[in-house]
C-alpha cells in the first residue's frame, strides 16, 4: 500500500536531524518507495556538496575590533550630524529620492520590446531604501546630488515643485512635467505616497522612458 | 557578566548599564556575522549587516519585551537587514550607480573595488543567491544554523507549516542550479 511521500522530511533525514520516531517512519517508507529513495540519493549528493563549501573566515582580529567599531558608530550617531538633521530628513532626502529616480529613469533607456525592469525592481524597494542609496552615494561623490542646506532656501515650494525640480550637482537640470506627478502630490512628499500612488508614478515615469 | 543570561543582560541594559550591551554584542557577533555572511556572500557586506544589526538592537533594546528570546529577536533583525541589503544591491546593480557617480573611480579601479570583483563566489554561493527571499532565509537558518522549525517560524514571523516544504524546495533549487552549471562545462 502506498502512503504519502515523505519528500519534505528527506533533507533533515539526510543530515540526521529528525526526531528518532520520525526517522523510523521515514526509514519504513524508504523500504517500500523507490521514488523517495531516489530523491533521497539526490538530496544526499547536493547536501554533501553544500557541506564541502567552506567560505574563508575573517580573522580573529576582525571580531575583536567589531565592538569598538560599533561603539564608535553609536557615539557618532548621537552627535547630530547634518545628515540626520530633521530638515534634511524631512525635505531634502525625500526630494533627492524623487530627483534620483527621475534622473535614473531618464538615463536608462529600455528597449521597447523588453518589459521595463524598473517597475519590478523599484516596486519592491521602499522609498526609505532608495533614500538610503542616495545617502550612501552622496557621501562619496563630488558633484553633489543632494541639495545642500543653503540651497534649501532657493527651493521652489509646493505647486512649483510639481513643474520643475532644480539643479542636481553642477551639470543636470531635471524638469518634471506636472502630469508625471499624481495630482495633489508634491515630490517632497514622495515618502508619503501610498502604494497605488507610487505605482502610478512609477508607471508614468516608466512609460516615458520606453523610447 | 559573561555568565548572565540573555534576559538578565537585557534588563541590566534597560536599567542603564551600558556594559551589558557590550556583552550582548560579544555573545552574538559571530553568530550574527555568519548568518549575514550566508545571505550576502561576502565579507564586507556581512560586516555592514552585522554592524547595522547591533546598532538597530541598541536603539530598540529599550523596548524589548521578553515575549521572544533575545536570540530570536536578533536573528529577525539580521534577516530583515540582510534582505534589505540584497534588495538595495539589486537597485544599485541595476542603475550601476558606481559608474554614474564615480566615473574616475571605475576607470582607475581602486584596489578595493577590484578585489571585490575578483572575490569569486563559489557555485554553492551563487546557487543560494538565486533563492527567493523566504526560501533563502529558511535554508540559511535550517541548514547552517540548525535552527528548529519552531524557532525559524518565530524569526520569520510565519507559521511552522510549510517551512519543511520551503527547505526542501530550496535544496532542490540549489540542486538544479548545480546541474545546470555543470551542464554548461
Ligand atoms: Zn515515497
Amino acid at each position: 500500500m502506498h502512503t504519502e511521500h515523505i519528500n519534505y522530511l528527506l533533507p533533515d533525514y539526510v543530515t540526521g536531524r529528525l526526531e528518532p520516531d520520525v526517522q523510523k517512519g521515514v526509514e519504513a517508507h524508504l523500504k517500500n518507495c523507490n521514488e523517495c529513495v531516489s530523491e533521497m540519493k539526490n538530496l544526499r549528493e547536493v547536501l554533501g556538496k553544500i557541506s564541502q563549501d567552506k567560505p574563508y573566515a575573517p580573522s580573529a582580529m576582525y571580531f575583536s575590533a567589531l565592538l569598538p567599531q560599533i561603539r564608535q558608530r553609536l557615539d557618532a550617531k548621537h552627535e547630530r550630524s547634518f545628515w540626520i538633521h530633521p530638515m534634511f530628513v524631512r525635505i531634502v532626502a525625500p526630494l533627492a529620492v524623487a530627483i534620483f529616480v527621475i534622473v535614473m529613469l531618464s538615463r536608462v533607456p529600455f528597449p521597447a520590446e523588453q518589459q521595463n525592469p524598473l517597475k519590478s525592481i523599484v516596486a519592491d524597494v521602499s522609498t526609505d531604501e532608495l533614500e538610503q542609496v542616495v545617502l550612501e552615494q552622496s557621501q562619496h561623490q563630488t558633484g553633489g546630488t543632494l541639495l545642500m542646506e543653503n540651497e534649501l532656501a532657493s527651493l521652489p515650494s509646493g505647486k512649483a515643485l510639481e513643474n520643475h525640480i532644480t539643479t542636481i550637482g553642477s551639470q543636470t537640470t531635471v524638469w518634471i512635467d506636472a502630469e508625471v506627478i499624481p495630482s495633489g502630490v508634491v515630490p517632497r512628499a514622495i515618502n508619503d505616497l501610498d502604494d497605488s500612488e507610487l505605482e502610478t508614478l512609477l508607471q508614468q515615469l516608466g512609460e516615458r522612458t520606453v523610447l | 557578566m559573561t555568565d548572565r543570561s540573555d534576559l538578565e543582560l537585557v534588563r541590566l541594559f534597560q536599567q542603564g548599564d551600558e556594559s551589558a550591551f557590550n556583552h550582548v554584542v560579544l555573545r552574538y557577533q559571530e553568530k550574527i556575522y555568519w548568518v549575514a555572511r550566508r545571505f550576502v556572500n561576502e565579507h564586507d557586506g556581512a560586516d555592514d549587516v552585522t554592524q547595522e544589526v547591533f546598532i538597530k538592537a541598541y536603539e530598540s533594546l529599550k523596548e524589548f519585551r521578553s515575549e521572544s528570546s533575545l536570540y530570536t529577536w536578533l536573528y529577525r533583525i539580521t534577516v530583515n537587514i540582510a534582505l534589505n541589503v540584497l534588495r538595495r544591491n539589486k537597485v544599485k546593480e541595476f542603475f550601476r550607480i558606481d559608474e554614474l557617480f564615480d566615473p574616475e573611480d571605475v576607470e582607475s579601479g581602486t584596489p578595493d573595488k577590484l578585489l571585490e570583483r575578483q572575490e569569486e563566489r563559489t557555485l554553492i554561493e551563487q546557487a543560494i543567491a538565486t533563492l527567493p527571499d523566504k526560501q533563502k532565509a529558511v535554508f540559511v537558518l535550517r541548514y547552517y544554523e540548525e535552527m528548529p522549525y519552531e524557532e525559524i517560524a518565530k524569526v520569520l514571523k510565519t507559521s511552522v507549516g510549510g517551512l519543511k516544504a520551503n527547505y526542501f524546495h530550496a535544496v532542490k533549487k540549489i540542486e538544479e542550479y548545480l546541474k545546470r552549471a555543470h551542464g554548461t562545462h
